[in-house]
């Protein structure tokens, strides 16, 4: 598998605003939300997937670059997710797989866009449960 | 009080084979005549003996037939050796009448009995009474001045009468009862002194005690009717309670089910809790992968798609392609050029085949992919498990929740823990009421406790009191009877005084009357130790010497002024043989004097029947008083008794 995403970049990135303004309240200690003390590379990778499946892709403004997660670091399974993220999205052409850089740009995208959509929801309504959001979220698929 | 004999009878007594003789029952003479040998002395013998179960008179030393040692009649022993002898005598003793009957069969003892009528009827009287009964009138040792022989009567005056004449005369007198009174009295003082000393307790300390143990006393007393009102307070608060309590009691059950919903629906909760718990952290670690399901399942498909297809993994080697290649051989065997179609085409394979094993790790991707779409399945299978036991826990909370609300609804108005407090204040009070109860049944033995040590303390002061009073009264006891014996000593003096100078006034009267040279004496007295004391005139010695007819003179006339004592006034008198070794002239003024010897009493007089005592006794004495003293006739050794 290494082969796969042997040149892949070594860290994931995030927009500074959004990390700064979405990410880091989600988990910080005391915020109240379902993510409270939660790892920040784990909510990143939820933005992303909450970004993909919602179609919503923000790319993140030049200069504004700002590191989230070595890639190294992440699980198998959450190294699969990207993957199949990036298949999925790229109508199932698997050479894209050999472009890591693609790859991980695409998912900062899915991700800038999605722990933005994310935030809000969880920030203007605090009592949300996350367990109904799964049920409603079952009921839909 | 007047003793008259009432009846004599003799039977089987010495001479006298059955006598029954009854004077008239008055004071005055009775004169007994008889010869010599023919019972005078006898008949007085029978008295004594019937009284006092002695024989002191002798009869004449030729009365060979009468043996002074054998009481049992001559004619009667004839008869039968075992006849029993038989005295009776009754006398009247103020209103009583008293039989003494003695009894005596030969070669046994006498024995007496005392008899006391009453109505018709002879009354046996206690044995242990006799002596008195008979000491009582006619005692014994003072026999002598009231039955004596006119054959002794100088013998009054034999060595040491002094002595007897004085105990005599003061018995007679009822000295001796003074002197037993006096002796009594002086016993009782000895006696009361003795008691008195020893009574000298302190009574301070015990008084004391006492008075603290009665405030202590009372201060308990206050203490328990206190505690008694309290025990009462608590017992109606106790009742007020208790009737509250039953009021709530129906609010206990309903507070205890509200508790019991409570801690169900705590558990619930807590249940709940953790499943949310549970869940947040399957969501948390799991969501990502859960959105994303979709995605997985459609490349798991795509790839297997391509293994459908023969595209992954390549089902030629590339090895094998780029040794064609580089033989130029077609696959199927043939040589190519290079440029040809054929080689370009197998070129084209050659990449496509590299691409497709760049592209394998695809294939562990998708085992991947199912393991985590099975992670995702048992994930929603777990979350699916959960929500529906929180689905059940909700439902039952909601009915738990329903009961609370109506359980709430139903105690809205009962304070919260007001059951409990009711109960608690219960057990208080019934702890109150203990302790309070064992407080009482303490002090309850603490004030028995000092009563009696106060009751006790009472009676040793009360006895010491008691004591001392009768010490007090013992010591005015003791001075009473000091004053008294010293008044009674004054009182016997005098009379022993008075006794003496009416003995020496009347013996010196009567010894005058009675002798016939009057003027021979200046003196006739007793001294103080009841010596006679006599002196002849113109003599300066009070010893004279007298015959044996001036002693008998002057033992008639002691016994006379006896006689006179107010003590032996009323007591009969048995005179035998008054005349006896008496001068001629002596014997007139005897007889002169016999009718006035002893006018309130009974005067037995027993003479022989010579002439000078016949003709006083039929001169001067009443016929039915007179006895005659002859042989019987029937018996011919016995005598009897006869009236003219």
């Amino acid at each position: 598998m290494s082969s796969i995403d042997g040149d892949y970049p070594q860290f994931l990135y995030i927009d500074k605003d959004i990390k700064e303004k979405y990410l880091e309240p989600l988990i910080k200690k005391g915020s109240g939300t379902c993510f409270e003390d939660q790892e920040m590379g784990e909510i990143y990778l939820l933005g992303a997937v909450i970004g993909y499946i919602n179609k919503l892709k923000s790319p993140i403004k030049s200069g504004n670059r700002k590191e989230v997660r070595t890639y190294g670091k992440l699980s198998d399974d959450n190294k699969l997710l990207i993957r199949c993220i990036a298949i999925e999205s790229n109508n199932y052409e698997y050479p894209i797989l050999f472009e890591g850089t693609k790859v991980l740009k695409l998912l900062e995208e899915y991700a800038n866009a999605g722990i933005k959509v994310l935030s809000e929801k969880i920030f203007n309504n605090l009592n949300l449960s996350i367990e109904d959001e799964i049920e409603e979220f079952l009921q839909k698929i | 009080m007047t003793i008259l004999i009432k009846r004599i009878h003799l039977s089987n007594f010495k001479q006298y084979k059955e006598v029954d003789i009854i004077p008239e029952s008055e004071p005055g003479i009775f004169v007994f005549i008889g010869k010599n040998h023919l019972g005078k002395s006898n008949f007085l013998n029978a008295i004594c003996w019937c009284l006092y179960e002695e024989l002191p008179f002798k009869e004449s030393i030729d009365d060979s037939d009468n043996d002074d040692e054998e009481l049992l009649n001559k004619d009667a022993k004839e008869i039968n050796i075992f006849n029993e002898t038989t005295v009776e005598i009754d006398i009247q003793y103020g209103e009583k009448l008293y039989r003494f009957i003695r009894k005596q069969r030969p070669t046994q003892k006498s024995y007496l009995a005392i008899l006391l009528k009453k109505g018709e009827q002879w009354e046996s009287l206690d044995q242990s009474n006799y002596r008195n009964i008979i000491e009582s009138f006619l005692p014994k040792d003072l026999r002598e001045y009231f039955i004596f022989a006119g054959e002794n009567v100088e013998e009054l005056f034999s060595a040491g009468y002094e002595k007897k004449l004085k105990s005599g005369v003061w018995k007679l007198s009822h000295i001796e009862v003074l002197d037993r009174a006096i002796d009594h009295l002086g016993k009782i003082s000895t006696t009361v002194q003795k008691f008195a000393s020893k009574s000298n307790m302190v009574l301070f300390e015990p008084q004391k005690k006492k008075d603290d143990l009665i405030r202590q006393n009372e201060q308990n007393k206050d203490r328990f009717k206190k505690i008694e009102e309290e025990v009462v307070n608590l017992k109606v608060l106790r009742k007020n309670f208790k009737e509250k309590f039953e009021t709530f009691r129906q609010y206990k059950n309903l507070t205890e089910k509200r508790s019991d919903l409570e801690s169900r629906i705590e558990e619930i909760d807590k249940d709940n809790h953790q499943f949310k718990e549970e869940i947040n952290n399957l969501i948390t670690s799991n969501i990502a992968f859960l959105y994303l399901k979709k995605t997985f399942e459609n490349v798991k498909d795509k790839i297997e798609e391509e293994q459908n297809s023969g595209f992954l993994p390549p089902s030629i080697n590339s090895d094998f392609i780029e040794k064609l290649i580089q033989d130029n051989t077609c696959i199927c065997g043939n040589k190519i050029t290079k440029g040809s179609k054929e080689f370009n085409n197998l070129k084209k394979i050659l990449e496509s085949v590299e691409d497709a094993n760049r592209l394998k790790p695809i294939l562990d991707d998708k085992i991947r992919i199912v393991n985590v779409i099975n992670n995702i399945n048992n994930f929603l299978d777990r979350f699916e498990s959960i929500r529906n036991k929180k689905i059940e826990n909700s439902s039952k909370r909601d009915r738990l929740d329903r009961d609370f609300k109506n359980i709430k609804e139903e105690l809205k108005n009962v304070p919260n823990g007001e059951v409990g407090n009711i109960e608690d204040s219960i057990e208080r009070i019934e702890r109150s009421i203990d302790e309070i109860n064992a407080e009482k049944a303490r002090i309850q033995m603490e004030i028995e406790r000092d009563e009696k040590e106060i009751e006790s303390l009472n009676n040793l002061i009360n006895n010491e009191l008691k004591k001392q009073k009768e010490n007090e009264a013992s010591i005015k006891k003791i001075e009473i009877i000091a004053e008294s014996i010293e008044k009674l000593n004054k009182v016997r003096g005098r009379i022993t005084g008075q006794i003496r100078t009416i003995l020496s006034k009347n013996i010196e009267k009567y010894f005058k009357n009675l002798f016939w040279d009057i003027d021979d004496y200046e003196i006739i007295q007793f001294s103080d130790n009841y010596k006679l004391e006599i002196r002849k005139r113109g003599s300066d010695s009070n010893e004279v010497d007298f015959s044996k007819g001036e002693k008998k003179v002057l033992g008639l006339s002691t016994l006379k002024a006896i006689a006179e004592l107010s003590g032996f006034k009323n007591v009969p008198i048995f005179f035998d043989a008054p005349l006896t070794n008496l001068d001629t002239e002596v014997q007139e003024n005897v007889l002169k004097m016999l009718p006035s010897f002893a006018p309130d009493k009974q005067v037995f007089v027993f003479n022989l029947d010579d002439r000078e005592m016949i003709n006083f006794a039929e001169s001067n004495i009443k016929k039915n008083h007179i006895f005659w003293l002859v042989k019987d006739l029937d018996y011919k050794r016995s005598t009897k008794i006869i009236q003219k």
